[in-house]
C-alpha cells in the first residue's frame, strides 16, 4: 500500500470527532494492554513465584535450623558426658583389645584372690550371626574368651559376679566349678586355692 | 473601516447555548479522555506497587538464599566431623545395651548352688551351660541326694534329676560317679543400663 494513502487515511479517521475518538481508544486501549501484559501480569507472576519459592526455601531453612539446634544440643551433651563416651568405647571398642581385657580380668582376679592359669582366645563356634543374637544393624564381631583359676569358692564367685559386672562385656556360655584334687591340693602354697574354674564366653567389638 | 469594527463590536448574550445531543462517539470520547486517562494511571500505580512488591520478594529471597548458605555451612562442618561422631555413639551406645542386656548371668544360680553344698569338703563340680546346669559328684551320694531335694524346692530350676553319671569321660577334672541335671528356669538377667548409670561410675 503507497505511503501517502496511509497516513491519507489516518488524516480521514482524525478529519472527525468519530475518528479521533476511535483513534484515542484504540492508543488507550493499547497502553493499557502493553501495562498489563508486559508490566503487571509478568511482575506479579515474577512475585507469586519467588514467595512460593521463599515459602519453601524457608521451611528447608526451618528445618536445618532445628537440625542445627538438635546437634548443637547433643555436642554440648557429648561434651558434658565426655568422660562416658570414652567409657562406652572402651566397654566396645572397635578392636578386640585383648590386652585391655587380660589386664582387667586379672586386676579382678587379684581382687578376689584367684590365681589364674590359663587365658586364651579363639574364633567363636557359633555360626549365628551375633547382629541376629543381639538384635542389632552394627558389624558386630566376636572372639571366643576361655580362662581357667583356682580360687575360693567365695573368691570364684565374687570373681563371676565381677566379671558379669565389668562394664566390657563378657558374655559367659560355659561355667565349671569343681574341687581341686587332694594331691593338687597337697602342694603347697594351695590356702584359698581350694576350687577351680573353668570359664567360657564371647567378647564383642564392632568392626569398623 | 467604522462600520467594521461596529460589526465585530462585542455582544452579550444571556441564552444558555444550545449545543446538540452528544452522539455515541461523543460519549466514548468523553470517556476516553476523563475514566480511561484514571485506569492508565491506575495501572501505572500498579505497576509500580508490583514492582516495589518485587524488589521486597526478591530481598527476602537474597537473605533466605544467604541463611540457607550460611547453614549449609554450618551444617557441613557437623556432618564432616561431629555428626559422623555422634552417629558412632549412637550406634554404639544402642549395640552395647542390647549385649548387655542379652548376655548371661550366671553369678546368681552359681551362688545359690553353692549355698546348698553345705560340705565345702565334698566333691562335686558344678557346671552351668546356657539354660542347663550339672552337678557332678562321686564320693557322697547322700550329700548330692540334699542338693537334689533343696534344688527341687527352688523355683529357679525344673526337670532336677540324680542320675549315675554316664558322661564320666567328659566329666571335668575327672569326677562324677553321679550326676544332677537340671534346667535353668529363667536366667537371671543383667540390670539395666539406666539403673547402672545412676549408681554407678561408668568410667571405672
Amino acid at each position: 500500500m503507497p505511503r501517502g494513502s496511509i497516513s491519507a487515511r489516518i488524516n480521514k479517521i482524525l478529519e472527525t470527532k468519530q475518528g479521533q475518538a476511535y483513534a484515542v481508544a484504540a492508543g488507550t486501549a493499547a497502553v493499557v494492554i502493553v501495562l498489563i501484559g508486559f508490566g503487571i501480569f509478568p511482575i506479579l507472576s515474577s512475585i507469586f513465584f519467588v514467595s512460593e519459592q521463599n515459602a519453601i526455601k524457608q521451611q528447608v531453612l526451618d528445618s536445618m535450623t532445628v537440625k542445627e539446634q538438635n546437634l548443637r544440643g547433643l555436642v554440648s551433651k557429648e561434651f558434658n558426658n565426655r568422660a562416658v563416651t570414652l567409657a562406652l568405647k572402651a566397654a566396645m571398642p572397635d578392636q578386640l583389645e585383648q590386652a585391655v581385657l587380660i589386664e582387667k580380668v586379672t586386676n579382678l582376679a587379684a581382687l578376689t584372690g584367684l590365681q589364674i592359669n590359663l587365658m586364651s582366645f579363639t574364633e567363636l563356634e557359633t555360626k549365628i550371626e551375633l547382629r541376629e543374637t543381639f538384635d542389632v544393624s552394627a558389624n558386630l564381631q566376636g572372639k571366643s574368651f576361655s580362662m581357667s583359676a583356682y580360687g575360693s569358692r567365695s573368691g570364684i564367685e565374687g570373681f563371676v559376679t565381677g566379671v558379669e559386672s565389668m562394664h566390657r562385656v563378657v558374655n559367659i556360655q560355659t561355667l565349671t566349678v569343681g574341687r581341686r584334687d587332694d594331691e593338687d591340693l597337697q602342694q603347697g602354697g594351695q590356702l584359698g586355692k581350694e576350687y577351680k574354674l573353668d570359664l567360657q564366653g564371647e567378647i564383642y567389638f564392632i568392626a569398623k | 473601516m467604522k462600520k467594521t469594527t461596529a460589526k465585530h463590536k462585542k455582544s452579550f448574550n444571556l441564552l444558555k447555548p444550545e449545543l446538540p445531543p452528544p452522539s455515541a462517539w461523543d460519549r466514548i470520547y468523553d470517556w476516553i479522555v476523563t475514566r480511561a486517562r484514571v485506569v492508565v494511571v491506575v495501572c501505572e500505580i500498579l505497576i509500580v506497587l508490583a514492582f516495589i512488591g518485587k524488589v521486597i520478594v526478591d530481598i527476602q529471597a537474597k537473605d533466605i538464599n544467604q541463611a540457607l548458605e550460611e547453614k549449609s555451612t554450618t551444617l557441613a562442618q557437623f556432618f564432616g566431623t561431629i555428626e559422623s561422631e555422634l552417629r558412632d555413639i549412637q550406634q554404639r551406645a544402642g549395640v552395647y545395651r542390647n549385649v548387655w542386656e542379652f548376655s548371661n548371668s550366671f553369678s546368681s544360680i552359681l551362688r545359690e548352688v553353692q549355698s546348698y553344698i553345705t560340705n565345702p569338703g565334698v566333691k562335686v563340680t558344678i557346671t552351668i551351660s546356657g539354660k542347663n546346669l550339672t552337678i557332678r559328684g562321686d564320693d557322697n551320694l547322700q550329700a548330692l541326694q540334699l542338693i537334689e531335694s533343696q534344688m527341687k524346692t527352688s523355683p529357679n530350676f525344673k526337670d532336677v534329676k540324680l542320675e549315675l553319671n554316664t558322661e564320666s569321660s567328659e566329666v571335668v577334672a575327672e569326677v562324677g560317679k553321679y550326676a544332677i541335671t537340671a534346667t535353668i528356669l529363667e536366667l537371671d538377667t543383667r540390670i539395666k543400663l539406666d539403673e547402672i548409670e545412676t549408681t554407678t561410675d561408668i568410667t571405672q
